[in-house]
């Protein structure tokens, strides 16, 4: 396989995992707002 | 005679190389000082590169024993040592509430990342073209990883798949990251419609628990660590040094990881990685075509950003201002200013920092997830 397919493979596989990585990050932040749930600053204001 | 001629060694050593470096080691100084881009790294680098390049280079090596320069070489960049401590202190210095308080922003983290594999292929292309320039598969990587817009990050891939190539990835990395508010509006304003750039996002401010700011850096860490296990020495001292800031029991460490163990490394890792630049290995094409395609990967990266808001937009109710895209690069927080800019330009009552921000944070966490992925699929591909 030349060189170049290989740069191809590796911006799938890279910014694919990237992706699934920050997809991950994106679950923990909703669950871990979901169970210590944040404070909306403008209703704390009033 | 001979004796005469060797007390001015240093006079005879001189060619023309040496003085180009002394003006490239100063351009740097000047940029650093007059311009003030970069200046904690491009200051080092530039007298390092001047250090280095002087007659008989004794701060590398003198005869049979290793220069000063040459021994935090081997002890800092060779064992990764630098680069890691680096992202204690970054990780310390991160508040990653902009970006908890609005989750959907992770993703321009990752689409800001393109820059990386389309600069990677674009060297690779060129290398199928010129073969003698050497930029095999690892070479292409550490110039692509340029466009994660994160020195460290850079250096940590570079010192690991391209050593010889070290300084002038740096150099391009810190340079244009200075360079954002220069590379990233021709961009943005060529990409995106006068509409588009007035959009305006509502923002409602949040508090985020404590226990959430505690219980992310350890969370994303074991995710990091399963996914990418390569990826450890990047993502877990980043967030061990976020960590320590988060828990607010920690105050003197925190504040030693942002100030003192920052200052230190960092001066160091920039007169050692200036040290990396001797004219023989830094007077070459392969110097010139590095530093013309990190400008790319800063480019690739912002229009790849622009690009991923505008086919969200397609599938989303709530529209995001393109421009945002761009922010998710990892030069912090220069480039959530550049797109704050560009809106108030546009329509001076658009306020959009804060949508900017929170990409500009996942961009950060962004690329040091591209850069510890790059780590582990190049061997990988490679066999």
């Amino acid at each position: 396989m030349t060189e170049l397919q290989l740069g191809f493979k590796l911006m799938l596989f890279g910014l694919g995992s990237v992706f699934a990585a920050l997809i991950l990050f994106y679950t923990l932040i909703k669950v871990l707002n979901k169970v210590f749930p944040p404070v909306d600053v403008n209703k704390m204001n009033k | 005679m001979d004796g005469f001629l060797q007390l001015f060694e240093g006079v005879t050593a001189l060619t023309w190389q040496h003085f180009l470096m002394y003006l490239i080691g100063g351009g740097l100084i000047y940029l650093a000082v007059k311009k003030d881009y970069e200046p904690m790294l491009l200051l080092p680098i530039g007298f390092g590169a001047i250090l280095v390049n002087l007659p008989l280079s004794v701060v590398w090596e003198h005869g049979s024993q290793e220069g000063i320069l040459k021994i935090l070489y081997n002890f800092g960049i060779i064992t990764e040592l630098f680069p890691v401590l680096i992202f204690i202190a970054v990780g310390a210095m991160i508040d990653f509430t902009p970006l908890l308080q609005n989750p959907r922003m992770v993703f321009f983290g990752a689409a800001a990342q393109f820059g990386i594999f389309m600069t990677t292929i674009l060297a690779l292309f060129v290398n199928s073209i010129f073969p003698e320039l050497g930029f095999n598969l690892e070479v292409a990587a550490s110039i692509g990883i340029i466009g994660a817009a994160d020195g460290p990050t850079s250096i940590y891939v570079a010192s690991q798949f391209a050593r010889e190539w070290l300084g002038p990835i740096t150099v391009a990395a810190y340079s244009y990251m200075a360079l954002v508010p220069v590379i990233q509006p021709p961009v943005i304003r060529f990409m995106t419609t006068k509409k588009e750039r007035k959009m305006r996002m509502p923002y409602q401010q949040k508090k985020i628990s404590r226990e959430v700011l505690i219980l992310f850096p350890i969370f994303i860490t074991i995710i990091a660590g399963i996914i990418a296990p390569i990826s450890v020495p990047l993502v877990g001292l980043l967030m061990f040094g976020n960590l320590i800031r988060e828990s607010q029991v920690l105050e003197r460490l925190s504040h030693s990881a942002q100030n003192e163990l920052a200052n230190l490394v960092t001066l160091l890792l920039g007169i050692t990685i200036g040290a990396t630049m001797k004219f023989e290995a830094f007077l070459t094409i392969q110097t010139l075509i590095i530093i013309l395609m990190g400008l790319l990967a800063f480019v690739f990266d912002t229009a790849g950003g622009v690009l991923f808001a505008k086919i969200v937009n397609l599938f989303t109710k709530d529209k995001i201002n393109p421009m945002i895209g761009a922010a998710g690069i990892s030069a912090f927080p220069m480039s959530a200013r550049v797109i704050q800019k560009m809106a108030t330009k546009e329509d001076p009552h658009n306020f959009i920092l804060m949508h900017a921000v929170s990409a500009n944070v996942a961009g950060q966490l962004g690329s040091i997830i591209a850069g510890g992925m790059v780590l582990a699929l190049v061997p990988w591909l490679l066999g």
